[in-house]
């Protein structure tokens, strides 16, 4: 069935293959009682069930020297196509993350929710407890295809219903049919009749290995491309003519991971396929193009494994060549489109219907009660029950479809708690930053993003005011690695963490997700980077042209060749 | 405060030592039990509320008249009582040292958090600092043969005997099997020792163990419930001749934790409740059943 020559399979996939349908000895790891760790195999199996096992980086010294194991706990993701959940049950959520977890509620760069710190004795719980407001956390990590974005804003289009639904039939088609997640978490009965139960798990997309890689699809309403279409997967542009949809252009081949020091990985933005009509077909497209990175990506090699380097290994002709074989039907030319924007409209809007959308300004998509009181404010919102809540892909956060009638009460609460003007007063470079965990949990942070970035925000925004370019909506992007969460290499000014207080400093991106950005400076260090940004503030505001962005006059001033 | 010479010789229970040492090594004065504080107010004639108070409040808050006044004091102090450590480590496994178990004592008076006299003490003493101890020879409370089985009861510092036992069972080979049951508030702060524990069960030492966090669900969960859920298996132990082992708190735990044996021994041995007291008796002249509970 594999066309590429997979004769030394990674660790994973053999545990993949071996784990009876995503099952591994997840249940004997739960109930050991002497760590609060599970099994090392497990911990490849639990991400496909939401999860990620973590530690507390700031703690490992301090445990070791009293003879503690680190501290151990899990980071649980929700599957939440489209970042849409009810006022019910966002104060599920809120008093799940007050129960079991650090409480603090992350919107993350996928427009879906994870919390942190859950421990082990508390994930069945956690899992139960939102299983009880329909909620699960299925595929939010793992092998699978992923929690599928799309554009969050409904004031863009009158049918952004019909399109936005597009996020749950895509994230269904996507499903493992394995049933191990009812059984392990929500303690559903086994099928003990093996051929029943090989019936009922029969998974024709996945079979028995998964994807070879992580899998992301995303889908974008023009003019605004808040979701980052070009870094997904698959990118799917909404196509509308006389207010009718009428189907997507494809894009294939996005991603963003690299590793430091590794030339043959890289990020990469999508690249355009053609025109696809119709939901039937639609659907075929997203379907068989997860099929071909089944059968054709690299499993060898995990560094390698993405659709990016499947695509660049067969070609973008070839790929969609055997796309077009697999679906039985031809793609048209790519429609013509445009995105002007990429960012969350912060404030008040009203869409086609007369409803009424307040965007928050949420820092670095953590919703807690510190500088304002934004996660009290937002449960006593979601008690009123007259808003939706809606995750953005930047890691914001829409009370939306809020009925005329009863916007004052909402703006009420907003104001009181000092929501309003917090969200006014945010500057425009912080308002429309992105950052990632990193430290203290994730295990693959080499330096810190959500924890430092405000801070040098804060020590950037003078420096800006100085050269009058305060209210610049510069694209701002860190992580604390080269894996690419918080998107660094789409954004104009990237910061991704080589050690403890250094980054690479990128530059060049523009500021609708065409065009990656490229390094400018080596693994530096604080002073190093307000120096260098106050010399580029300088230069771009004395040289640009008029509307100019700081990523295209960092592309035309060839300070980075892109 | 006190009105007198530092420097100045005082008698103590047939001792002779400066008022300095005496003060800082001999005799007690953080917490004075209300037995001393009813003797203070008769010497300073003032009404004392009889609680646990240290020295130096007395002083602050009823002060005395004078130096001779305070000598009386002297004469109403109590000795600092030596403290009993189970020793932790065993000489195979620590060669050349000495481990003790020691949670710091922390308790509230009047609403301010203070520190227990020898565990703060020793939570306080400088690396490579002195420390003067001696001995307390215990006969009983010791490893049997090689190739008996041991079941452990330990929960808290109760663990400090068992570190060692397993600890020199570990560095000896010894074929007998090893089963150990702890117990503390929490599992992610309290659990001592438990690298060393997930060490022993790797390398097998340790053929099983059970842990019990209190306060870590809405349920109490303690030792005895560990046991009750390995109540067979634990009673297959007994039946084939397993030493067992209760070190910690005396009351509530030691004695659930015997009340838990009986009607482990009751059911799974289809006893009646006095035929498994006999039982235990049994265990208990043979050796085979031994505790050291404070």
């Amino acid at each position: 069935m594999s066309t590429n020559d997979n004769k030394n399979l990674s660790s994973t996939e053999k545990i993949k293959m071996a784990s009876d349908g995503l099952r591994g000895t997840l249940k004997e790891s739960l109930r050991d009682e002497i760590t609060g760790a599970i099994r090392e195999d497990d911990t490849a199996l639990v991400k496909f069930h939401g999860m990620y096992q973590q530690d507390d980086r700031d703690r490992r010294e301090e445990r070791s020297a009293k003879k503690l194991e680190w501290l151990y706990s899990y980071m649980l993701r929700l599957r939440l196509p489209g970042g849409f959940m009810t006022a019910d049950q966002y104060i599920g959520l809120h008093n799940i993350a007050g129960d079991h977890s650090t409480g603090v509620i992350k919107i993350t760069t996928r427009q879906t929710i994870q919390l942190h710190g859950i421990l082990k004795s508390h994930v069945k719980p956690t899992i139960q407890a939102f299983n009880t407001i329909l909620l699960d956390s299925i595929s939010a990590c793992g092998d699978v295809n992923r929690n599928v974005v799309c554009a969050a804003h409904p004031k863009f289009s009158p049918i952004h219903e019909e399109i936005f639904s597009y996020a749950g039939k895509i994230s269904k088609l996507g499903l493992p049919k394995s049933k191990a997640y009812y059984e392990i978490w929500l303690d559903e009965k086994p099928l003990l009749d093996k051929k029943e139960k090989e019936e009922v798990e029969k998974d024709p997309l996945y079979q028995d290995r998964y994807l070879p890689r992580k899998f992301k699809v995303g889908i974008a309403i023009p003019p605004n491309n808040d979701v980052d279409v070009f870094t997904n997967d698959l990118g799917l542009i909404a196509i509308i003519e006389n207010d009718k949809l009428i189907g997507f252009n494809i894009a294939a081949g996005g991603g963003l991971g690299a590793t430091h020091g590794n030339a043959a990985t890289y990020p990469r933005l999508a690249s355009m396929l053609g025109f696809v009509r119709g939901e039937e077909n639609t659907l075929k497209a997203v379907l068989e193009a997860i099929t071909i990175q089944r059968d054709h990506g690299n499993r060898s090699d995990r560094k390698l494994s993405r659709l990016k380097y499947t695509i660049d290994k067969m070609g973008v002709e070839a790929f969609r060549a055997e796309l077009e074989k697999r679906c039985g039907f031809k793609l048209e030319e790519p429609k013509p489109y445009s995105f002007t924007s990429r960012k969350d409209e912060y404030g008040w809007h009203k869409n086609h219907e007369g409803k009424w959308y307040y965007t928050v300004f949420i820092e670095s998509g953590r919703i807690a009660d510190e500088k304002v009181a934004l996660k009290t404010a937002l449960l006593e919102v979601a008690k009123t029950g007259k808003a939706n809540f809606r995750f953005t892909s930047n890691q914001g956060l829409i009370l939306s479809d809020i009925a005329q009638k009863d916007k004052k009460a909402v703006e009420k609460i907003l104001t009181d708690f000092g929501i309003i003007e917090h969200t006014d007063k945010a500057g425009a470079v912080r308002k429309n930053a992105i950052a990632c965990v990193a430290f203290n949990t994730c295990s693959l942070a080499l330096a810190e993003a959500q924890r430092y970035l405000p801070s040098l925000i804060t020590k950037i925004e003078p420096i800006l005011a100085k050269y009058g370019l305060e209210n610049d909506e510069i694209s701002m992007r860190m992580t604390g690695c080269p894996n690419g969460c918080g998107r660094p290499y789409a954004a104009e000014i990237g910061f991704i963490g080589t050690a403890y207080g250094r980054y690479n400093l990128h530059l060049g991106g523009d500021r609708e997700g065409f065009r990656l950005n490229k390094k400018y400076k080596e693994n530096i260090d604080e002073p190093a980077i307000l120096k260098e940004l106050d010399e580029l503030f300088e230069k771009y505001s004395k040289n640009r042209n008029s509307g100019e962005t700081f990523g295209d006059f960092a592309v035309r001033e060839k300070l980075v060749t892109i | 405060m006190t009105r007198i010479d530092g420097k100045k010789t005082v008698t103590f229970r047939n001792e002779t030592h400066t008022m300095i040492e005496l003060l800082k090594k001999k005799v007690n004065i953080a917490y004075l039990p209300e037995r001393v504080v009813k003797q203070y107010a008769a010497i300073v004639k003032q009404d004392i509320p009889e609680t646990k108070i240290s020295l130096l409040d007395l002083l602050k808050i009823y002060p005395v008249n004078n130096a001779a006044q305070f000598e009386e004091v002297i004469g109403i102090l109590e000795p600092i009582t030596p403290r009993l450590y189970s020793i932790s480590s065993s000489p195979n496994a620590h060669s050349g040292e000495v481990h003790i178990t020691v949670a710091r004592d922390n308790f509230k008076m009047n609403g301010e958090v203070k520190h227990g006299l020898a565990s703060n003490y020793l939570a306080d003493l400088a690396v490579e600092g002195p420390l003067e101890f001696y001995v307390h020879k215990n006969n009983q409370f010791r490893l049997p043969a090689e190739d008996k089985d041991v079941i452990m009861i330990g929960p808290g510092t109760g663990i400090a005997p068992f570190r060692s036992f397993i600890a020199e069972r570990d560095a000896t080979g010894a074929s007998g099997r090893n089963w150990l049951f702890f117990g503390d508030q929490h599992f992610t702060t309290d659990f001592l020792y438990q690298t060393e524990i997930q060490n022993w069960i790797q390398t097998g030492v340790l053929t099983k163990v059970n842990v019990a966090f209190s306060r870590d669900q809405k349920s109490k969960i303690y030792v005895q419930h560990k046991m009750l859920e390995n109540a067979k298996a634990f009673y297959e132990w007994l039946q084939n001749g397993a030493y067992v082992y209760i070190c910690g708190a005396k009351e509530p735990m030691s004695v659930d934790v015997e009340y838990t044996m009986l009607q482990i021994i009751e059911r799974f041995g289809s006893k009646t409740s006095a035929q498994a007291v006999e039982y235990l008796n049994q265990l208990k002249e043979e050796g085979r059943f031994l505790k050291d509970v404070y």
